[in-house]
């Protein structure tokens, strides 16, 4: 193996001959050029972003001659050989002027003929590169000799070509222990194997796959999988280590979607937006724990607030790790790189990025209470709505006391009990007020009109309130006779505007907006809805779809047709006027004649609220999930809860530099994945944001999320990706070894219910996985690393694996799934920064025999056993693990507690199992150890060795030593 | 290889072995480099990278002072503090304290005299420094990027603000190998009451391959190093025949290894048996101070075992817990750790014990920053007459600094905009002070020069024969640095 991966670099080294367009060359056009040179609108005509319209040139012509670059404008304007035009153009920062050193790569790469790989692509940028074309929708192909399995054709196609073909068939033995540790992490016992063994029908490998695959530790395997990739904790990391007693229901989640087979694209919306798609359900809250799996800076949240920059620091790395959590995880692109500059091998702009972050603007990482049983849940919420509505109706009632007039005041911003929010429309956003917008309303007929009425925008998101976007002036015709002309118009708040008309007659009704309103830096005008009702009080305009100038088209929040849908906000009864007068009255000490009236009214709805608290406190304590939800806190850690949830600005940084906001910045993701429109500026509140994120990585021809999915599964399986670096397909990235392989499995994935467990079934059935590990010489000398897959790929177990299968083998395991984790550690001195001492915990502790995945994970204090065998780390997302040999390692296998006592389980299951052997039939006992560890007999000369080592060193000792084999181990 | 074979001609050949074979290409990896044992090499027991560049030190100390120590009352002579003391303070620029402390100016609570040939002025609680400041470059214009505690140790230990990140000595494991056969290559001291900041994800490997954690020791106890030996139940049962049963373990385990010969990680792991079972003989015997001279002991402020020290914080307790772990450090490097961590001070309770003093500076500077100065003060004269100074790089930090106004009593609070660190020995000259401070101590003398932990890193790199731009490692798809994409090599303080 040693000669062979040196066979391997020899070859690795002379790759890099080719010129290193991608290394060398490209960045310093992304960060020079590219921002003015490429886009729709590229400066001077010139696309650098792409070789084809690189090499073509621009305005100015061919702007690279191969071989010359004094020839070359573009070396001509960077060296000032052209006069005038210098580049990069004056008003850049002298940093951002490029480097001698810089200048001499492009010269040398001209010389060498100006090689851009992929130059011949399409125009589209980033779409030279191979994970960003389009799915490529491959045929299955035709059954090869030996298998008519899909996937070996794929691979036999490339084998064929180097002339060898697959290694045989591993034995039963070897598979049984391969599937079980793969799709369990869990070794087999030896009642297991023997039913295989058995097991004499012609599909006896298929039954044990579809065993495995539906047992509840196949979940737990891909959960742990998945809490790897996402960075799951149960502290928060940081100084000030403190738990999360409430992290854990997103592990729950994770096992229940992998058990129930949940496909892709909603395990996505779930996991990003699942509040918002899928409302009342338990999965749908619980899955937010994606977002909030990383580390957290409990010290810059709660002890520095937002105001000082120390606490804007935590926030914007709060949102990076939510930004990289969802992009890595799902479409394996590396979009953190663009934080302070333009992504330097990707097509990812540092605008994409911050866009990227208003995405997540709103929310914070906190607890979000819930009721698991959707049906509680929904009892729950309309309880509380009942009550909300019922201190709302006493709030109004006239003469309450002073302490209360605030939020009475404030409750009249509420939705009269039963009415609806008024969503509306919007126009588009301008820079000044003065971009004229309009409305027309065909009534179809000439009419004769009473009055229009104006309904201005009103609902309870994000504090938006009354008024929102009213127009600040109008002029509104009917035909041509002017209605109305109303100079500067205050905001009505939430009284609808009343224009008469007076009986005149006409069929086009035009409103007229030479005024727009200010929001936020932007203009724009927005309306709930506009009656016109004739003399008979019909209203005409009803259902009639107006035209407009421009509109925001976001339904349900945003769309012309709002206007005439007529669904408007009403207010309550009182008016704040109202309010006001009563305010006053109390101040002045006056007693209202109406109090009579509302005593009796305050007296009835008392009553009612009482009867709805009995009730509320009937339900079931609600359940919480630490989350990614809008915060309603106090301190520091404020969140946007007392804003109603409204995104915080985000801007583009100066190189990263938070105290260096340049331009606010609106949500969006990455134009350049090119499959859908990636501009959410329509997606104003926190869940359109957050669902628009979600529906654009999950979309069916997004060409990254359903490659990397696959390609992750696969290389669980295989122990090799097709694309081996499984979270980066962008340049830096390793390309696949087998590009049509992938593609196939992930069209074939889209066509199979998007099924996780389908997939797996499709690769562990296949004969590539059932190979045996040892390679023939010609196998080894044909596919030295094992890239086309020519034979199984042996591997340490993972650190979860060895311990969980301790605890089965010594009969210790407690299998019961789900719940809240065990803690196999003794915190000291926890109100500060918690001592989390694992050498204190008894591994005798039966609490703490559950599998791995079950484990309190703390952060900062990694498990020192499961460190030594590689397992992830917490902070950090983790797409594969490693796999390292060494004397620390071997110390903590040879005198870890947990393993000695592992040892003792074994010994005493093996004495005392269903047959019970001599104390001194060391024979008997011996071959018990090796069918339970390794499933399999002794040989003559094994027997008598540990026989003899039993006799003299007792079962526990032996039993230790079994658990240090190699062969137990390594899996192959 | 041609490219789409699973090649990227990007990733540098190093990082690509480890990523494509994991322990494995760590194999081909040693041997292609150029060393003799293979396995020895993914044991790390071995240098397993040339170095970029000739090198002037080998081994590393570092003295890490969590909770912020105030370089105007032990480092940073500023005379205009004694003069204004107790007038208020006017804080140029945009100040942000963390517990909103700006009070009057507080002068040094120590005087400042010269010493040495160089004459630098320290702090009288730091003149057992005296002695030695003439091998000593100072930085002050050390400048950070946030006041917060947990981000800044981040930052000084591994580089970066957040967790996820190896810390400095895995780096050097990465990049050197080890010197010896039966210890670690990266070893932290913690302060015994309790971890730093952040903890042990200081040292952490984070994407680094296991073998260059650093490893936590813990002298005088039963264990000193996890796992060394079985626990107290366990080893009655498990340690009389533990001969024996290593011996059937590394039978059992050649004859798989003989039908798997093309697969080394079996040789390897045999290996690895036998190197654990040397650390048993080897690590102890390291840490055993008693094997020192009372001469010895007395110049690093230790006392003799079971002195009962005060209640309250105390100068002859901070010399004692200090020295011990200085002359381990001296030890270790002797045999032949590459990088030795020692922290002073622990979490942020109460009574303190760390240098975040906030209520009183010369509470608790005074112990802790006197101990301090006793304990590495003797190691730098213990190192030099032993001629180990000359490769052995001694680095003195802190998580940041402490601003030249008291709190309102007799504190500080957080200065993350100036504060200082200082290095000696090899490769380092000796007996000068870069980057001044402003006349206050509070802010870099030219605000857009200030030295940042990235200038630190690249130039002990440089120093240990490496070029931090080359020193990557690909994690997630980024190659990943220990400077990020910063850091200058401190060509002015290079001897």
């Amino acid at each position: 193996m040693l000669f062979a991966l040196l066979l391997f670099c020899q070859s690795s080294v002379q790759s890099e001959s080719l010129y290193p367009f991608d290394r060398d060359i490209f960045p310093i056009l992304t960060k020079h050029c590219i921002s003015c040179h490429s886009g729709k609108k590229p400066k001077g005509g010139l696309d650098l972003s792409n070789g084809k319209s690189a090499l073509a040139g621009g305005n100015s012509g061919p702007v690279v001659v191969a071989h010359q670059p004094d020839k070359s404008l573009l070396l001509r304007v960077l060296t000032g050989l052209e006069g005038n035009l210098v580049m990069p153009p004056e008003g850049i920062p002298k940093r951002d002027k490029l480097s001698p050193k810089e200048i001499g790569s492009l010269r040398h790469w001209i010389l060498a003929g100006a090689p851009w790989p992929g130059a011949t692509d399409q125009t589209n940028p980033g779409k030279d590169w191979w994970s960003l074309r389009p799915l490529s929708r491959q045929p299955t192909p035709a059954p090869g000799p030996g298998s008519s399995h899909p996937i070996d054709a794929f691979l036999q196609k490339k084998m064929s070509s180097k002339g060898i073909t697959f290694s045989p068939e591993a034995d039963r033995r070897t598979l049984l222990r391969r599937l079980s540790v793969d799709l369990t992490g869990l070794v087999p016992t030896t009642k297991e194997l023997d039913a295989f063994l058995n097991d004499r029908t012609p599909n006896a490998y298929e039954t044990q796959v579809d065993r495995l695959l539906s047992s509840v530790h196949r979940a737990e395997r891909m959960a742990r999988f998945w809490m790897d990739l996402v960075h799951f904790g149960d502290t928060h990391g940081f100084d000030k280590d403190q738990p999360r007693p409430n992290a854990w229901p997103y592990r729950d989640y994770l096992i229940r979607a992998f058990q129930s087979d949940r496909p892709l694209d909603r395990f996505i919306g779930e996991q990003i937006a699942g509040d918002s798609l899928y409302p009342g359900t338990r999965d749908g809250i619980e899955a937010l724990g994606f977002l909030a799996a990383g580390p957290w800076d409990f010290i810059g949240h709660a002890e520095v607030p937002e105001t000082k920059l120390d606490g804007k620091v935590a926030r914007h790395l709060d949102r990076d790790d939510m930004v990289g959590t969802a992009i890595n995880t799902f479409m394996g692109i590396t979009v953190q790189c663009a934080q302070c500059h333009n992504h330097k091998f990707d097509p990812i702009r540092q605008e994409d990025y911050y866009r990227l972050q208003a995405v997540f603007a709103a929310v914070d990482r906190a607890d979000r209470t819930y009721h698991a049983n959707p049906l509680v849940e929904k009892e729950y919420a309309s309880l509380q709505k009942k009550k909300s509505l019922l201190e709302t109706q006493l709030a109004a009632l006239p003469g309450g006391a002073r302490s209360d007039l605030e939020a009475k005041i404030r409750a009249l911003g509420l939705p009269a009990p039963g009415k609806h929010e008024a969503f509306g429309f919007h126009t588009a956003l301008h820079s000044n007020a003065n971009h004229p917008e309009w409305i027309m309303i065909d009534l179809g007929k000439v009419t004769s009109l009473d009055r229009l009425v104006l309904w201005p925008c009103h609902d309870d998101f994000a504090n938006i309130g009354a008024g929102f976007g009213f127009p600040s002036a109008l002029k509104v015709y009917l035909d041509s006779t002017l209605l109305f002309d109303s100079g500067d118009l205050p905001n009505p708040g939430f009284e609808p505007l009343i224009i008469p008309a007076k009986g005149n007659k006409g069929q086009i009704l035009r409103f007229e907006i030479p005024k727009l309103t200010n929001r936020q830096g932007d203009f724009m005008a927005a309306l709930a809805e506009v009656e016109a009702f004739d003399l008979a009080g019909k209203n005409r305009a009803l259902r009639i779809l107006p035209s407009t100038r421009s509109t925001i088209e976001a339904p349900p929040r945003w769309s012309k047709s709002n206007l005439t849908d007529g669904i408007k906000y009403e207010a309550n009864p009182t008016t704040l006027n109202q309010m006001r007068t009563i305010q006053k009255a109390i101040l002045q000490g006056r007693s209202d004649p109406a109090n009579s009236i509302a005593d009796v009214q305050r007296r009835n709805l008392t009553d009612l609220l009482k009867e709805t608290n009995d009730q509320i406190a009937l339900v079931p304590a609600p359940s919480k999930v630490y989350a990614a939800t809008i915060h309603n806190g106090s301190g520091a850690f404020k969140g946007t809860g007392a804003e109603g949830g409204k995104p915080r600005q985000i801007f583009l940084l100066q190189r990263g530099n938070i105290a260096k906001p340049l331009t606010e910045v609106k949500p969006g993701a990455i134009p350049a994945v090119g499959h859908a429109n990636a501009d959410f500026t329509q997606a104003v509140s926190d869940k359109e944001r957050r669902i628009a994120l979600a529906q654009w990585i999950a979309h069916p021809d997004n060409p990254l999320t359903w490659r990397v999915f696959v390609n992750r599964i696969w290389r669980l399986h295989m122990g090799r990706g097709i694309v081996e670096t499984p979270s980066d397909f962008g340049k830096m990235g390793m390309a696949p070894t087998h590009p049509e392989l992938l593609d196939w499995l992930a069209g074939w994935f889209q066509n199979n219910r998007q099924s996780p467990r389908a997939l797996s079934r499709l690769i562990v059935t296949s004969r590539a996985y059932r190979q045996v590990a040892n390679a023939s010489q010609t196998t080894l000398e044909a596919d030295p690393a094992n890239l086309l897959f020519s034979r199984y790929r042996r591997h340490r177990m993972d650190a979860e694996t060895f311990r969980d299968s301790l605890l089965l083998l010594s009969g210790n395991l407690k299998p019961d799934p789900f719940g809240p984790p065990f803690k196999d550690f003794v915190v000291e001195k926890p109100e500060h920064s918690p001592h989390y001492l694992y050498e204190k915990s008894d591994p005798a502790d039966k609490a703490t025999h559950r599998r791995a995945i079950y484990r309190f994970v703390v952060r900062s204090q990694q498990h020192p056993f499961l460190t030594t065998l590689d397992t992830a780390d917490p902070s950090l997302m983790t797409d594969k693990r490693n796999e390292t040999i060494g004397p620390l390692q071997a110390l903590a296998m040879w005198n870890n507690p947990f393993v000695l006592e592992m040892s003792r389980g074994l010994a005493s299951q093996l004495a005392n199992d269903s047959k019970p052997i001599g104390k001194t039939d060391y024979n008997a006992l011996t071959e018990r150890l090796f069918r339970t560890v390794l499933l399999r007999d002794p040989s003559v000369t094994e027997r008598s060795d540990w026989a003899d080592f039993i006799r003299r060193q007792g079962l526990e000792s032996s039993a230790r030593v079994a658990f240090n084999l190699g062969e137990f181990v390594f899996v192959e | 290889m041609k490219r789409g074979e699973g090649n990227s001609m990007k990733s540098n050949r190093r990082d690509f072995l480890w990523q494509s074979g994991g322990g494995l290409g760590g194999i081909a990896l040693a041997a292609m480099e150029g060393n003799k044992v293979a396995a020895g090499n993914l044991l790390n027991q071995t240098p397993s990278a040339q170095n970029h560049h000739p090198a002037n030190a080998k081994r590393v100390i570092q003295l890490f002072m969590a909770g912020a120590a105030s370089q105007v009352d032990l480092f940073d002579y500023k005379p205009e503090l004694f003069k204004r003391h107790g007038q208020p303070s006017e804080l140029k620029g945009k100040i942000e304290a963390f517990q909103d402390g700006l009070g009057p100016w507080l002068r040094p609570v120590w005087d400042f005299s010269p010493h040495g040939q160089s004459g630098k002025m320290l702090g009288s609680v730091v003149a057992p420094l005296g002695k030695v400041v003439d091998e000593i470059a100072f930085v002050h214009n050390m400048t950070g990027k946030t006041g917060i505690h947990s981000q800044a140790t981040y930052l000084q230990a591994t580089g970066f603000q957040s967790p996820g990140f190896p810390g400095m000595g895995c780096w050097a494991s990465y990049g050197l190998g080890s010197l010896n056969q039966n210890l670690p290559t990266f070893v932290v001291l913690p302060d015994h009451r309790g971890y730093a900041s952040n903890g042990p994800k200081n040292w952490d490997n984070a994407f680094l391959p296991g073998q260059h954690q650093g490893t936590i020791l813990r002298p005088g106890t039963a264990n000193p190093l996890p796992d060394l030996f079985p626990t107290k139940k366990d080893i009655s049962r498990f340690s009389p025949g533990e001969k024996e049963a290593l011996g059937l373990l590394v039978r059992s385990d050649r004859g798989y290894a003989s039908n798997r010969m093309m697969d080394s990680r079996m040789e390897s792991r045999i290996k690895s048996y036998e190197l654990a079972a040397a650390m048993q003989l080897a690590a102890p015997e390291a840490m055993d101070l008693a094997k020192e001279t009372k001469w010895t002991q007395d110049l690093y402020g230790i006392q003799p075992p079971g002195t009962a020290f005060e209640k309250e914080i105390n100068l002859a307790e901070e010399a004692d817990i200090m020295g011990r772990k200085c002359l381990v450090a001296r030890r270790l490097l002797e045999r032949g750790v590459r990088f030795v961590q020692i922290w002073s001070g622990c979490d942020n309770g109460f009574p303190r014990r760390n240098w975040d003093s906030h209520e009183d500076i010369e509470r608790d500077h005074g112990p802790l920053a006197g101990g301090m100065a006793r304990a590495v003060g003797g190691l730098l004269v213990d190192l030099k007459q032993r001629g180990m100074l000359e490769d052995t790089v001694v680095f003195w930090t802190t998580e940041f600094g402490r601003l030249p106004c008291s709190q309102g009593g007799k504190g500080r609070d957080h200065n993350p905009y100036v504060f200082s660190s200082w290095m000696a020995g090899g490769g380092i000259k000796g007996g000068i002070s870069v980057g001044p401070s402003d006349d206050f101590g509070l802010a870099p003398l030219e605000s857009s020069k200030g030295t940042q932990v990235y200038d630190l890193h690249a130039t002990i790199l440089h120093v240990l024969g490496l070029d931090h731009t080359r020193l990557t490692f690909r994690s997630n798809g980024i190659d990943r640095r220990l400077t990020d994409v910063h850091g200058r090599v401190m060509t002015e303080i290079l001897a």
